[in-house]
């Protein structure tokens, strides 16, 4: 693998609007139900303030893909710039990949009964474009990026955040800037 | 693959260009338009949801027919037999009572393209009918700031980028006004400083470096609180003689009437908090002010808003750049009118031109019956000579939307028929006997303008109508032919037209002088921009009757208000409804509006204290009930930090419950709007329940 591709998600520029949701379903027309990219609010209980902050977060591309070593039918590969891909053709809709990824998103469509997920829109990379999610983030909160020590090394730069599975089960290729918080003066 | 133009029609801050891309006649994509510098080639999850929406499975394609309201029994029925059933009804209540009156048409802002100003001119050119004025909006604030500035107007959105302090004043643009974001992360990184005022801890205010919790309907006492403290601590503007009027009194008023422990009692916000932020705000230039449409709905919230914008007349941050105080605009809705205002064939001759606007208006002032849109069902059941009889819904969803549900109810088993016409069923059309089908922004001509950026464009058809849906200006050609042919001279709207020469003959002299544009046809190209300066007020010329900011208003004595900005306290709450209930808009809907692939939700969400979930014993999930006088809605209780325990949250989700959320809702009024729109604004945040855990 010459590289790994992944997600830098920013959750103080994110405001939490799932632009990046729906211009993935506006991209692929995904029916209503699988969400291949999903956007989750950080529970406040981890915080010693209210917080209102978001995270988005669709297949991490991992470097070790459960999903990827679970599936009985090799549906999965991974390419040499580290995107995973999943194989609809040959998915048999057997769910084991559902289970395996500790992060739930390979995404059963029960019309189809096959799994579907986020492919990293290697088709657009492969254009020279920007994933349609990223493309769609109003605020600039969403950005492709690679992987590499340069990214963790720079302030600032999480491998997780408060309440995801731990980042050892299948390194995901996402990171995180976590959130700020200003002061708050409150009357509760 | 072919691409065309789209603006987003929706009742929304951003109004933004979209490209949309069709394969062999079918819309396969959305896109913001990339050369739009307000959408900058991004769209919010409402817009892109649009291709499902389209196509939806749900979407009505055929005229229908109810047989009884609320069965849900509804039949499919042809154009002809639909346009025939209103045309007769309507020549038959006209010989019944000798007068149009009878005839009602409730229509806002469902869609704000100019070719849906068909409905009314359709309305005018049958005869005088009764109408509504005013709007659910933002009526105490436009009227507020006219009275100070002359007229309504504010920056350029990307002037804000300028700014060294924002204030973020009852608004959340994170999930109302999503492209304002990346301006204002722009002036943070540039070394700005935000600050959010709300009544709850908001999307927005989380990713303020303050946020500042106030007691709901406040705000303009804490403007007041700040401007006292600008004058103890000489941080007034020192020109301020030279362009306004009245500063004088404004400060004896402070001197005299407003003290900070008061202020902060009242508000919530301690004397500390309240002198630090003053001082930051007068000795801060650029400082601005964006105050939101919540504020003012309160009964107080057209002096809110005029407190708030003397505070930035005072410290002289008004007129300059990135600074002043922002609330919305309406100088690039300039449109000849010509749609809503036919000509009439008696003078046809002079109006070969178009006809003069204020001259028409004035005769449909005199002769059509207008009532306050919010309180729409008192006052048409109070008007008796004669009757209303037939309604006609367009781009609303009252039954959803309105205040006073039970008024309502009576209304509806008055009428002899009601009218809707729409894209899905609603709240509304359970209780109509006609649903006409209408065609989306991707499959008609239209014209739109924003409200708060300056931009105006075309909507260009980019498929063609699903089912046998019709545009709302088609269907007023075809009211109107059918009118004709059942009686000729029955009605002077066209009956028959061509929507893209319409909408080009809405941009008269004075809309293209302000879009620098030679010919209509231009605008077929591109989104323009009004050229406009990016600041407003930039040379401290007021449009008011001096010609200067007016810190004291003699067109608001005239109108019997204070002629200063004062504070009058919101409502109060009493023991029978302890409760302020907020209904803030979610990101997912606009009003009634929501997306095909939003979540289901089958349950109201109360969002409350901890506090005061514990008080009542409640936990997350607990099933309880909110009630009042108005009614009664089951909820789900969700604790959550960031509101005050005299206060409960539920947002305008889209929820599939039998028991409407304007169950609770009155029609309590704001104190301003009549002169400027014709009627007072909603005050809808003076909603008040009590809590009990089932
Ligand atoms: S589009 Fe951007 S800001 Fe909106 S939810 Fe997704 S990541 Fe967050
Ligand atoms: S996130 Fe889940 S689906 Fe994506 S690569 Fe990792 S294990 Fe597979
Ligand atoms: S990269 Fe493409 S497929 Fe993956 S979530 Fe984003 S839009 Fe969807």
């Amino acid at each position: 693998m010459s590289k790994q591709l992944g997600f830098l998600h920013n959750s103080e520029k994110c405001v939490g609007c799932r632009g990046c949701e729906m211009a993935c379903k506006n991209e692929y027309q995904i029916d209503a139900a699988p969400q291949w990219r999903k956007v989750f609010q950080l529970h406040e209980e981890d915080f010693s303030l209210p917080t209102r902050m978001f995270f988005s977060m669709a297949c991490n591309h991992c470097a070790h893909p459960e999903c990827l070593r679970v599936c009985p039918v090799e549906a999965y590969t991974k390419r040499d710039d580290g995107i995973v891909v999943h194989d609809p053709n040959r998915c048999i809709g057997c769910r084991l990949c559902t289970m395996a990824c500790p992060y739930d998103r390979p995404q059963i469509n029960s019309a189809k009964k096959k799994v579907e997920k986020c492919n990293l829109c290697y088709q657009r990379i492969d254009n020279g474009e920007q994933p349609a999610c990223v493309a769609a983030c109003i605020p600039g909160a969403l950005e492709l990026v690679e992987i590499n020590d340069i990214l963790d090394q720079k302030t600032g730069v999480l491998k997780t955040l408060p309440g995801l599975p731990s980042p050892k089960l299948t390194t995901p290729s996402i990171r995180f800037i976590g959130p700020k918080q200003g002061k708050q003066i409150r009357r509760d | 693959m072919k691409f065309h133009q789209s603006i987003c029609p929706r009742n929304c801050y951003d109004t933004c260009s979209i490209i949309s891309t069709t394969h062999k006649g079918v819309l396969i994509s959305v896109e913001g338009n990339p050369h739009h510098e307000y959408t900058s080639g991004k769209l919010c999850p409402k817009a892109l949801d649009d291709v499902k929406k389209v196509y939806s499975p749900q979407r009505i394609r055929y005229p229908m027919r109810q047989r009884g309201r609320y069965s849900g029994f509804w039949e499919r029925i042809s154009w002809d037999e639909a346009l025939t059933l209103i045309a007769e009804k309507i020549l038959s209540l006209k010989e019944t009572y000798g007068s149009s009156l009878p005839l009602a048409l409730n229509k806002y802002s469902g869609n704000f393209g100019v070719l849906h100003n068909a409905m009314e001119g359709l309305f005018t050119g049958i005869g005088a009918t009764t109408r509504t004025v005013g709007s659910p909006c933002w009526s105490a604030g436009v009227e507020a700031q006219t009275y100070d500035f002359g007229t309504f107007f504010c920056s350029d959105p990307l002037d804000m980028a300028k700014a060294n302090l924002i204030w973020l004043w009852g608004v959340n643009p994170a999930w109302t006004a999503v492209h304002q974001m990346p301006i204002i992360f722009d002036a943070i990184d540039g070394g700005a400083k935000v600050v959010c005022f709300d009544t709850h801890f908001s999307a927005t205010a989380a990713r303020a470096h303050r946020y500042v919790q106030v007691r709901p309907g406040t705000d303009g006492l804490l403007a007041l609180g700040f401007a006292k403290v600008l004058l103890e601590e000489n941080l007034i503007d020192s020109n301020l003689s030279s362009y306004t009027l009245g500063h004088e009194e404004f400060f004896h008023y402070l001197e005299n009437e407003i003290s900070l422990d008061n202020c902060s009692e009242i508000t919530g916000v301690s004397i500390s908090t309240i002198r630090e932020l003053a001082l930051e705000y007068g000795k801060t230039h650029p400082a601005c002010i964006w105050a939101g449409f919540g504020l003012q709905r309160y009964t107080n919230g057209g002096q809110t808003l005029r407190a708030i914008d003397a505070l930035g007349a005072l410290a002289g941050h008004l007129g300059e750049q990135g600074g002043g105080v922002q609330y919305a605009q309406f100088q690039t809705w300039r449109f000849s009118g010509a749609i809503q205002n036919p000509a009439h064939p008696f003078n046809i001759s002079s109006n070969t031109d178009h006809p003069s606007i204020d001259s028409l208006t004035q005769n449909q002032k005199q002769t059509d019956r207008l009532l306050n849109i919010n309180r729409f069902s008192e006052e048409a059941l109070s008007c008796t000579d004669p009757p209303v009889k037939i309604l006609w819904i367009s781009g609303r969803n009252p039954l959803s939307q309105d205040g006073n549900l039970q008024q309502w109810k009576k209304l509806i088993n008055q009428l002899d028929l009601i009218v809707v016409n729409d894209l899905f069923h609603s709240k509304s059309s359970e209780a109509a006997d006609l649903f006409l089908p209408i065609t989306t922004h991707y499959e008609h001509w239209d014209l739109n303008a924003g409200y708060w950026h300056y931009w105006v464009g075309v909507n260009e058809p980019a498929i063609l109508p699903i089912g046998e849906s019709r545009s709302d200006i088609q269907i007023a050609w075809d009211v109107s032919s059918k009118l004709n042919e059942l009686e000729p001279g029955s009605c002077i709207f066209p009956t028959s037209g061509d929507e893209k020469e319409t909408l080009l003959r809405e941009l008269g002299p004075q809309m293209l002088d302000i879009l620098g544009l030679k010919k209509p046809e231009e605008i077929l190209k591109a989104p323009v921009r009004a050229n406009f300066p990016s600041t407003a007020w930039e040379n401290r010329i007021f449009a008011t009757p001096s010609g200067r900011y007016e810190f004291f208003s003699s067109q608001a004595s005239n109108a019997r208000l204070s002629p200063l900005p004062i504070f009058v306290p919101p409502l109060n709450p009493s023991i029978d409804a302890p409760l302020r209930l907020l209904t803030p808009h979610h990101y997912s809907t606009i009003n009634s509006q929501v997306y095909a692939s939003g979540a289901d939700n089958s349950d109201y969400v109360l969002h409350l204290a901890p506090e005061l979930a514990q008080r009542h014993n409640l936990a997350v999930g607990d099933r309880a009930q909110i009630w009042n006088k108005s009614g009664l809605l089951e909820v789900v209780i969700q604790p959550l930090l960031g509101i005050s325990a005299d206060t409960v949250i539920i947002f305008q989700e889209q929820v599939e419950a039998n028991s409407p959320l304007n169950c609770l809702i009155g029609t309590p009024l704001t104190d301003m709007g009549q002169l400027i729109l014709g009627a007072p604004g909603f005050a809808l945040n003076e909603t008040f329940v009590n809590l009990r855990k089932l």
